[in-house]
């Protein structure tokens, strides 16, 4: 991968652990897309959310069922700047349905 | 018995075996519309199962993204959705004794479903930034994150600690291809 290294703090990697395996797919696709280009897939998450310079970052998975999993990363840029550091990674998906009874 | 009761009692006779053949082909028309809707049940599940099929090998890297590959997989979506409104609109008009056919309720959820392939004509299945499209990648609407936390007030806690975490360098970091390989994949 060019472009910027990708660095995972422990709460970053916890929350890849829990991801199912189309869903970290998905988002090591977004974390290689973002890596080549921050600032088309990132924005400054602002003083209010993170003080300083932390970045976010959202990316939506579409599903087969017509709904979608979304996606927030949380990063900065390492000191040296050649690297992004993962703070956080927070998964939504959509309500499970129980109404296959018919 | 006078020959009036004997022809009313062949008239009733009469109108019984037609009720009953009539039930019969009521109930040959409810088996038929049953097998329908099952039928384009199990066909959405074959369209979907093979958009799942593309869908992987797109985000795998195995596939590059082609703007054809999504339409022909939304094609297939609209045209399993013309016949199936027909077969939900028949089964429903047709429910016997024991309710509507069965799956009825789930093909009804489906055309639902894919209602936003009809309605939008330009519509694709994959729109995300990361899968190497031939033409300008689209724009991620990205909100800020303070409008976010704002709406999660569980997580921001945790998420403002994790990246202060990060800008005091206190935290152990892995690498994506550490990650990787503790994790046993690619």
């Amino acid at each position: 991968m060019s472009g910027y290294r990708v660095l995972f703090s422990p709460d970053a990697r916890t929350a890849l652990d829990g991801l199912r395996r189309d869903e970290l797919v998905f988002v090591l696709g977004h974390l290689q897309a973002l890596a080549l280009r921050p600032s088309a897939y990132s924005e400054p998450a602002g003083p209010t959310a993170f003080p300083g310079e932390g970045m976010s970052s959202k990316a939506v998975m579409p599903t087969s069922d017509g709904d979608a999993v979304y996606f927030v990363v949380n990063f900065r840029f390492s000191t040296d700047e050649t690297a992004l550091v993962v703070s956080s990674i927070h998964v939504f998906r959509p309500p499970v349905e129980d109404d296959d009874s018919d | 018995m006078s020959l009036d009761a004997r022809v009313v009692g062949i008239m009733a006779a009469r109108r019984v075996d037609e009720a009953r053949r009539a039930e019969k082909a009521a109930g040959r028309s409810r088996a038929t519309l049953a097998r329908a809707v099952r039928g384009m049940n199990d066909l959405f599940e074959g369209v979907a199962e093979g958009e799942a099929s593309w869908r992987r090998e797109v985000y795998q890297g195995d596939r590059a993204y082609d703007l054809d590959d999504d339409a022909a997989v939304v094609r297939l979506y609209r045209e399993w959705a013309v016949a199936a409104a027909d077969v939900a609109r028949s089964a429903a008009s047709h429910a016997g004794p024991n309710g509507p056919a069965r799956g009825l309720k789930r093909l009804k959820r489906r055309l639902a479903d894919v209602k936003r392939l009809i309605d939008d004509p330009a519509i694709r299945l994959i729109d995300f930034p990361s899968v190497g499209l031939k033409v300008d990648p689209a724009m991620l609407d990205v909100r800020p994150l303070s409008a976010f936390l704002a709406e999660r007030p569980e997580l921001a806690e945790s998420t403002r600690a994790a990246d202060e975490a990060v800008a005091r360098g206190e935290v152990e970091l892995t690498s994506l291809s550490e990650y990787l390989l503790a994790r046993g994949t690619r």
